[in-house]
């Protein structure tokens, strides 16, 4: 199972990851990424604008995703966390790899 | 899962048999704690719920082709909230007290980290075949008057 990948301009998938990003949905994540940058969405925004929770699993797929996008040329940033979510990044000093963006449209706007 | 058992106000328990169950129904649990606690902060309720995220998904991810039974304990007081967990999975290392994070690529290890620098006590010890953890949050004071 995977979430679903819409677009953004040419290149830049959106993933939606609603509720909680955790050991149960993580490996999802990661498959979703793998999807987009498989079909040539090298630029990942995972938008989390509607993500209620995520702990240590959760942040590992990000960081999973981050480098299935990095080796293929593109990169995965993350939009509309929450503030459990920053929380986690910060303490994780997480936040400068993943640097959250406010909506999935400024993520690649630079 | 059980519905919480509710013996006091202040202390709540649940049972979480994995699989079928996952650490979804351990933040269910919560949930249904915080909906009777509304003096329970955000900041604290995150706190408590990453916490114990992290202890259930070390329990079910210990014991990957078992059945385990990991019985929860929330208790609130003014002063804290203390989170306990007691599983039937494997006898766990004694954890390193450790706020350290792992190397930024890695994928793992950033659970126990957390844990330690969201609470301000962690106890684990290994009795009667179970693994207890117990976890102290210590509540935010009032400002005085």
């Amino acid at each position: 199972m995977s979430y679903p990948i819409d677009e953004l301009g040419t290149d830049v998938g959106v993933i939606r990851v609603d509720g909680r990003l955790n050991m149960v949905t993580a490996s999802q994540l990661k498959d979703t990424v793998a999807d987009a940058v498989g079909t040539g969405r090298l630029r990942v925004v995972v938008d989390l604008t509607n993500t209620t929770f995520m702990d240590s699993s959760g942040l590992g797929a990000l960081i999973s995703g981050l480098k299935t996008a990095r080796t293929a040329g593109g990169d995965l940033r993350i939009a509309g966390a929450n503030e459990q979510v920053l929380m986690v990044l910060q303490l994780s000093n997480m936040d400068r790899i993943l640097r959250p963006y406010e909506t999935p449209e400024s993520a690649f706007a630079d | 899962m059980k519905p919480p058992n509710r013996p006091s106000p202040t202390d709540y328990q649940a049972v979480i048999r994995s699989p079928p169950e996952t650490v979804d129904d351990a933040h269910d649990f919560l949930n249904d704690v915080w909906a009777q606690h509304p003096d329970v902060t955000a900041e604290e309720r995150m706190a408590c719920e990453t916490i114990l995220s992290e202890l259930v998904t070390n329990v079910i991810q210990n014991n990957p082709h078992r059945e385990i039974f990991c019985d929860v304990r929330v208790r609130i007081t003014p002063g804290e909230v203390v989170i306990e967990t007691s599983d039937t999975g494997d006898e766990a290392p004694p954890p390193q007290p450790t706020a350290d994070m792992p190397e930024q690529q890695a994928e793992h290890g950033r659970g126990l980290p957390l844990i330690y620098l969201l609470a301000d006590d962690v106890q684990h010890r290994w009795q009667d075949a179970r693994n207890i953890w117990r976890v102290t949050r210590v509540r935010a004071t009032e400002p005085p008057q």
